[in-house]
C-alpha cells in the first residue's frame, strides 16, 4: 500500500488525467446528460420557453464567470498561489499517488466551507444565490455562476498551497471537485446503492441542497464525499418532495437579472440597513440576519 | 454543532490530510537505501537528504568525471557555466567552477549543482540542483552520455522540463 502511495507520477500523465475528468468531461457526460434530460422534459410535457431560457441564461452566466476567473487567474490569483508556494510553504511534495490522493481530499473538504461560508455570509450567498435562483434543476444549472465565485475558493485553496502542495495540483483538484459537482445536477437519476449514498454526494443528496423547502436550507454542502456533511452536522437526507429555487424567486431569466440580482439585493439590503456598523454586518453575517 | 467541535474536527482532518504525503514522502527519502551488486550503493545524504552515489575506488564512472560545458539562451537564463564532476569521498558530484555571463565576462564558482544517483551502461539518474527565483530546488534528472564527450541531462519538474547538452572541456 504504501509503495503503490509513494509511487513516483509523472506530471505529464497527472495532468493528462486530469484533463480527461475535468475538460473532457463535458464532451462526453455532461452534454449528452442535459440531451437526455431534455428529452424526458420532453416526455413529461415540461419542456418549455421558460427552461430553455434558463437554460441559455446558465450558460452565459458561465461565460461570464469565466472570463472573470481568467482575468482573477492572470492578474493575481496565480501569482499569489506560486508566491505562497515559494515563500510560506511546508516543504514541497514530490508527486506521488498519497500527494495526488490527499490534495483532491483536501480540496473536497475546502470545498464543503467554502460552500458553507456562500451559505453563510452575506457577501457569499450575494454570489451564490445566481447558482440556486433556478427553479429547475438538471445540467446547465450546474454552470450557473455568480459574478465573485471565483474569489471566494482563493481563500480557501491557499491553505492547501501552504501545506506543500504544487499549486497546479490544487487547482486540479480544486476543478476536478468542481466537475464531479456537476454531474451532480440532475433529476434523472434517483437514489443510488446505500453504500454510495452514505459516503458520497449523490444527485439526490444535492437535490436536497437546491431545495427551497425550509428543512431543506444549508444543508448538504459537500462537493465530492457526503461524509464531510455528515461528520459537520449539515447532513439532510431526501425525503419530501424538492421544490427548487431561493426564497423569493427573481422570476427572470435574463442573464444580467440572473447574474447580478444577488449583488443588488445585497446593496439594496445595506442602503436600507442604518448605521456604518450594521452595514459592515450585512457584509458578514447571515443573509436572513436583520439588526435589532 | 458547536464551534469548537467544527473547528477541531477539521483541524484533525486538514492535519491527517496534509500529514499523510509528508510522512510517505519523509519515508520514501528515508527507506531509499539500496544495495546493488557491490559497487552502487545509495543512500541518504545527512546533510541535505539527498540520495547520493557511493564509488568504490575503480571507479565506472571516470567517462563522467572531468570537466563540462553547458551553456543557455532562454529569456529566463542566458550564459554559460563549466561545471567539474568528481569524486568526493565516496560519492560523484558536480561543482560550478565557472560561470559565464552573455557577454562571456567570467567569474569563479564552488557552487554544489549536481550529485549522481546511479550510471550504468551510458545512462543514469541524479539530482541537480537548480535556483529559480530565488528558491533552490533539487530536481531529478536522467542523464545519458551519448558521446565520450556530450552529455545529455534532462529532467521534467512539475511541468517544468527541459534538456541541456554538456559538452567536455578538455
Amino acid at each position: 500500500m504504501i509503495e503503490f502511495l509513494s509511487k513516483k507520477l509523472e506530471w505529464l500523465d497527472v495532468e493528462y488525467w486530469f484533463t480527461v475528468f475535468n475538460d473532457w468531461s463535458l464532451i462526453y457526460l455532461i452534454i449528452p446528460f442535459f440531451i437526455i434530460e431534455l428529452i424526458r422534459y420532453k416526455f413529461q410535457g415540461r419542456l418549455n420557453k421558460d427552461l430553455i431560457f434558463d437554460s441559455v441564461a446558465n450558460v452565459l452566466t458561465f461565460g461570464a464567470f469565466y472570463v472573470i476567473e481568467i482575468i482573477i487567474g492572470i492578474l493575481f490569483a496565480t501569482k499569489l498561489y506560486f508566491w505562497v508556494y515559494a515563500n510560506f510553504s511546508l516543504p514541497h511534495l514530490p508527486l506521488n499517488w498519497a500527494t495526488v490522493i490527499c490534495c483532491v481530499l483536501l480540496a473536497d473538504f475546502a470545498y464543503y466551507w467554502e460552500h458553507r461560508m456562500m451559505h453563510r455570509i452575506g457577501i457569499g450567498w450575494a454570489t451564490h444565490t445566481v447558482h440556486h435562483s433556478s427553479p429547475h434543476f438538471n445540467m446547465s444549472v450546474a454552470y450557473r455562476f455568480g459574478p465573485l465565485d471565483a474569489v471566494f475558493p482563493l481563500f480557501f485553496s491557499i491553505p492547501i498551497v501552504m501545506l506543500g502542495f504544487d499549486p497546479i495540483l490544487v487547482l486540479l483538484s480544486e476543478l476536478f471537485v468542481q466537475s464531479f459537482q456537476a454531474i451532480l445536477h440532475t433529476e434523472v437519476i434517483k437514489k443510488l446503492p446505500g453504500p454510495i449514498e452514505f459516503i458520497f454526494n449523490t444527485p439526490s443528496h444535492h437535490r436536497v441542497h437546491h431545495g427551497s423547502n425550509r428543512q431543506y436550507w444549508d444543508k448538504n454542502y459537500a462537493g465530492i464525499l457526503i461524509i464531510w456533511d455528515r461528520m459537520l452536522g449539515t447532513f439532510e437526507p431526501e425525503v419530501e418532495e424538492v421544490k427548487y429555487g431561493i426564497s423569493e424567486p427573481i422570476n427572470s431569466n435574463n442573464p444580467f437579472t440572473v447574474f447580478f440580482h444577488g449583488l443588488q439585493r445585497l446593496s439594496l439590503k445595506m442602503t436600507r440597513v442604518k448605521g456604518i456598523f450594521n452595514k459592515i454586518l450585512v457584509f458578514i453575517k447571515p443573509p436572513d440576519w436583520r439588526p435589532k | 454543532m458547536k464551534s469548537l467541535k467544527l473547528i477541531s474536527l477539521s483541524a484533525i482532518i486538514i492535519l491527517i490530510l496534509g500529514g499523510i504525503p509528508h510522512l510517505i514522502a519523509y519515508g520514501d527519502l528515508t527507506d531509499n537505501v539500496i544495495n546493488t551488486e557491490g559497487d552502487i550503493i545509495e543512500e541518504v545524504s545527512s546533510s541535505d537528504t539527498v540520495e547520493v552515489l557511493k564509488v568504490e575506488q575503480s571507479s565506472p564512472y571516470a567517462p563522467l568525471l572531468g570537466k563540462w560545458k553547458v551553456s543557455w539562451d532562454s529569456e529566463e537564463i542566458k550564459g554559460s557555466a563549466i561545471y567539474q564532476i568528481k569524486e568526493v569521498g565516496e560519492t560523484i558530484k558536480g561543482f560550478s567552477v565557472k560561470l559565464f555571463d552573455e557577454h562571456e565576462q567570467s567569474m569563479n564558482d564552488n557552487t554544489h549543482v549536481f550529485t549522481l544517483k546511479s550510471f550504468k551502461d551510458k545512462k543514469g539518474k541524479g539530482i541537480y540542483k537548480l535556483d529559480y527565483e530565488g528558491e533552490g530546488y533539487e530536481i531529478p534528472c536522467k542523464i545519458e552520455l551519448i558521446t565520450p564527450n556530450q552529455l545529455k541531462v534532462s529532467y521534467d519538474y512539475y511541468g517544468y522540463a527541459d534538456t541541456e547538452i554538456w559538452n567536455r572541456v578538455k
